[in-house]
């Protein structure tokens, strides 16, 4: 299929990257022609240096036999635009990124329609989204939730203490039979990421993926090593807009929130709309600042600037003067590997929550897509078709690649670990882990 | 015909003596006060007719003078586009001092009052809607006492116009005073010459209501008329001596309700009218000033001095909406008491009401503007953002209204500290300050519960005079006007001196002219 993906920002790249990476045509547009080179290099992709709303451009890059328009700009009108012209040149579907508030909802849904938006994504609520989701299972890595809620995958890097370090996944296994109400679906050690078997022992610092039924979540978490509820006092540092949906769901949510922003103007505007939060106003590296603001005395710190030098250095100071959690919000993943080492609990980009609704989309066929940071793990969401050989077929039948596990079957809104014995009908819903070169595979099994 | 109108309204018309029409806001608003006045004396009159005859006829030959000349005037001055801020507060000042001249003049010219001071006293009282008297209250006849009672209805409405419709309007997109939530009071004055005919409609049905109800309550026509003025004003002037201890409770229940009403204001009433009385609960000012009811009725409950609820209820509701009126002699009461509603005196009705005092709403933002403070001293960092009916206000607002607060209690301490000097005691001084400057008169020791001026000296009702001028207009315009007068006297003379230039200059010109010109051919 042919993409066109208008920006190569943060999200901009990281969407052709994951297409290209599954064999998708991709031409990406941008006005920046430095930045188009390094992509150029980097991905295998077609780059073209202009505006989105120029039918020229969009021309070079393709539009006339293309069948996915991607405008993922940090610009609404550009975004829109272009995704109209597309729409008028024949492209069948349209993914928009949308930031104002005014241009989503049900109000802007006729608007949105006119411009052919198909998909409407905002990466900042995501990510805001993606955090709050974190926040409910305090430290954990990653949360997914999957299957209208009933099914949870939490990330986890294990702990010495962690009681399942040490185990294989058979003895965790033969542990809780006969019903389990959770699965190991990826370990990711080092820089290696893999769909365990029963052989495999944990081990500490494995960062483990777990698929559990949302009635089983408080023991899983127990299990793992985690806390469970919300956190009652959060530092977000940073005004931006992933910040300010974020505190306006945790004060909605009775957390108290204090939130640092260093622009005046912005920090009164915050502190306007924001009835419950306290807004502080200063640098998110200010050590007296966060001194002041007794740092110590929160659950969770978020930096969630712009500027990952600030936001890492600011989680570094907030976890030695004795923070709870840090999350730190990275753009650059360079050096990914080493936070975790350094005192940051837990990274996010905002290209992530943003790529999984992309590949939801472009896929069709399926009902979520969870991607991670850290490993190349996918957790699809797939429902067995009615005319799939799938349908009534044992788990263990299906003759999955080794690098796909079944983890929950979800039938009549209600979840179950998948066993080897369990039977598939049509209409389950699937929960699986499956490596990105294997997606395609499973799409079809089930389709 | 339609260019003729057009004509007078641009000022191209001509006086007789060949001066042009002046466009002034200020001679605009003294014309129409003249009128409105000359009616009220004229109405005043006629009630009195029957009674005491020749203040009937006084009252009504001073009226239709003061009639004739307001309308006359009126025809000869005009609106000009756009008033400055200068120019209104300025005018606002001017206006109510020349008022003031206007109705003590009556006084003297009708033989009510024959000491100019007296006179000065008994118009300030009056228009400032001040609950205090200089006039020997039995002995006056009904004339004089609907004439009275007219006089604090006129100031009323006059500090409500300012107030809520031409102070807003002309500051809009400056300096907005914080009335209600911006929506709120744009719904009530979208413009002036609408919002000046609502606030008229508003304050007449309300006059006319509380006068069927004390009708309703028992009350001579008499007694009704002139309580229902003073009521809907809240002037708190009685046509008794002894104001409301004289009636039995069903005077007293209608005047607490519409005491309550009136020290609400208009934007109470404007919200019933709209059928929006649910709405009005979430302002954050009405709930205040009934908390500040209830507060301050409990208090005096439980106070010790033998109070029921009707009697403090009425005392309290008095007091917060700075009428006036009385049943009991409350200023002897225990110093819980007596302090609660000294707090309740200067904090006054709210914003929209033609009481007094620094107001509820005021005193809510105050309160907020202290917290605000104090968490900047305790966290510099923090942005703390005061709001106002859910709506933030900002630092500007708060800034001037840190500022009017200043002024009002510099002008309170000033005033109590003179009023101490001119021989009252302190605690007298402080409480009379800050009655007067609330408008609402009475006060413990010289004046008494009743507003009697008799035991007070005369450089203390002067002082008085000033003190409920400073509480009537606001103060922006006291300074300003006091700046006119000064200004005034310097820009004559630069005016003159341009004058005189340029005659010279003319004449000079025509010297020039006459002379013969020599051609160049010679």
């Amino acid at each position: 299929m042919h993409v066109i993906v208008v920006g190569a920002g943060e999200v901009g790249s990281y969407v052709a990257h994951r297409l290209s990476r599954e064999g998708h045509d991709i031409a990406l547009v941008d006005l920046d022609t430095d930045r188009l080179l390094d992509m150029g290099g980097e991905l295998d992709v077609l780059t073209v240096t202009g505006s989105g709303t120029h039918p020229s451009t969009l021309e070079l890059a393709g539009v006339d036999r293309s069948e996915l328009m991607v405008a993922v700009t940090s610009d609404d009108e550009v975004n829109l635009v272009a995704s109209l012209i597309a729409k008028q040149r024949g492209v069948e579907r349209s993914i928009v990124r949308i930031e104002a508030p005014e241009l989503r909802g049900k109000e802007a849904a006729k608007l949105l329609k006119v411009f052919g938006a198909d998909l409407v994504i905002d990466p900042d609520q995501e990510t805001a989204h993606e955090i709050l989701e974190l926040l409910e299972y305090p430290g954990a890595s990653e949360v997914a939730v999957m299957a209208h809620g009933e099914v949870i995958v939490i990330g986890v890097r294990l702990s010495e203490q962690a009681p399942l370090v040490g185990r294989s996944l058979s003895e965790v296994a033969a542990e809780h039979e006969p019903d389990w109400e959770f699965l190991v679906g990826s370990i990711t050690r080092g820089d290696q990421t893999i769909i365990p078997r029963g052989d495999h022992r944990l081990l500490a610092d494995d960062l483990v993926r777990v698929v559990c039924e949302r009635r089983a979540r408080n023991r899983v978490s127990k299990l793992l090593g985690l806390s469970r509820g919300m956190p009652h006092r959060v530092l977000l540092l940073g005004g931006g807009r992933t910040a300010e949906i974020l505190a306006r769901s945790l004060a909605h949510r009775g957390v108290e929130v204090v939130m640092v922003e260093r622009n005046p103007a912005r920090a009164r505007q915050l502190a306007e709309v924001l009835n419950d939060a306290l807004v502080l106003e200063g640098e998110i590296t200010d050590a007296k600042l966060l001194e002041e603001a007794d740092i110590s005395r929160f659950d969770v710190v978020a930096a969630l600037t712009g500027e990952d030098d600030a936001n890492i250095l600011a989680c570094l100071y907030a976890k030695s003067g004795g923070a709870g959690e840090t999350i730190a919000v990275v753009h650059r993943l360079a050096l990914l590997s080493l936070l975790g080492e350094a005192g940051v609990d837990v990274v996010l980009s905002p290209r992530t929550a943003t790529a999984n609704g992309v590949l939801r989309f472009v896929r069709g066929d399926v009902a979520a897509v969870a991607t991670f940071l850290l490993g190349e793990t996918e957790v699809l969401e797939l429902e067995i078709g009615p005319e799939s050989w799938a349908d009534d077929t044992l788990v263990s039948e299906l003759g999955l690649p080794k690098d796909v596990l079944i983890g929950a079957v979800v039938r009549d809104g209600k979840a179950r670990i998948a066993r080897g014995r369990s039977r598939l009908r049509g209409r389950d819903h699937v929960v699986a882990f499956a490596m990105p070169g294997s997606v395609d595979e499973v799409s079809r099994l089930f389709g | 015909m339609r260019r003729r109108t057009a004509d007078r309204e641009a000022g191209a018309g001509v006086w007789p003596l060949g001066l042009p029409r002046t466009g002034s806001w200020t001679l605009v608003g003294l014309t129409e006060a003249v009128s409105v006045l000359g009616l009220v004396a004229v109405f005043s009159g006629l009630v009195g007719l029957g009674d005491d005859n020749g203040d009937a006829l006084a009252f009504t030959t001073a009226g239709v003078v003061l009639t004739l000349v307001g309308f006359r005037g009126r025809r000869r001055v005009f609106r000009p586009p756009g008033p400055t801020p200068h120019s209104v507060i300025t005018g606002t000042g001017i206006l109510w001092g020349a008022m003031i001249g206007l109705v003590a003049s009556v006084y003297l010219a009708t033989g009510t009052i024959v000491r100019l001071d007296n006179a000065v006293v008994e118009a300030a009282a009056g228009l400032t809607t001040t609950a205090v008297t200089a006039l020997p209250v039995p002995e006056v006849s009904r004339a004089v006492l609907v004439w009275r009672a007219g006089t604090s209805w006129v100031g009323g409405l006059a500090a409500i116009v300012v107030s809520i419709v031409v102070l807003p309007q002309v500051l809009r997109g400056t300096a907005l005073p914080v009335f209600a939530t911006r929506e709120r009071w744009l719904e009530l004055v979208p413009n002036y010459a609408t919002g000046q005919r609502r606030v008229a409609a508003l304050y007449g049905g309300f006059t006319l209501a509380c006068i069927l109800a004390y009708l309703g309550s028992g009350l001579s026509p008499t007694d009704a008329l002139v309580h229902g003025l003073s009521t809907a004003s809240t002037g708190g002037f009685s046509t008794n001596p002894d104001s409301f201890a004289a009636y039995g409770t069903g005077p007293r229940a209608v005047a607490t309700g519409a005491m309550i009403v009136a020290g609400a204001g208009l934007f109470l009433m404007w919200g019933v009218f709209r059928g929006r009385a649910r709405c009005l609960w979430r302002s954050q000012e009405l709930r205040l000033y009934f908390a500040i009811l209830v507060g301050a009725t409990v208090i005096l409950v439980t106070g010790g001095d033998g109070l029921g609820i009707a009697d403090a209820l009425f005392t309290v509701v008095s007091i917060a909406s700075t009428t006036g009126f009385a049943t009991r002699e409350w200023t002897t009461f225990g110093s819980a008491a007596v302090g609660a509603l000294l707090v309740t005196a200067g904090v006054g009705s709210m914003l929209s009401s033609a009481g007094g005092g620094i107001r509820v709403l005021r005193a809510r933002l105050l309160m907020a503007y202290g917290r605000r403070e104090l968490r900047r001293q305790l966290d510099p960092h923090a942005v703390v953002v005061t709001r106002h009916d859910d709506q933030p206000l900002d630092d500007r607002t708060l800034d001037q209204l840190g500022g009017f607060s200043v002024a009002h209690l510099t002008v309170v301490g000033c005033g109590a500290l003179l009023l101490a000097g001119a021989g009252m005691s302190v605690p007298s001084g402080v409480w009379s300050a800050v009655s007067a400057v609330s408008t609402l008169g009475p006060a413990p020791e010289a004046v008494g519960a009743f507003g009697h001026l008799e035991g007070v000296t005369r450089p203390a009702r002067l002082l008085l005079v000033v003190l409920m001028l400073a509480g009537r207009v606001p103060i922006l315009s006291l300074l300003a006007s006091i700046g006119f007068v000064l200004r005034f006297n310097r820009s004559t003379g630069r005016r003159a001196r341009r004058l005189s230039r340029s005659l010279r200059r003319m004449l000079q010109q025509r010297r020039l002219d006459r002379e013969p010109r020599i051609s160049p051919d010679g």
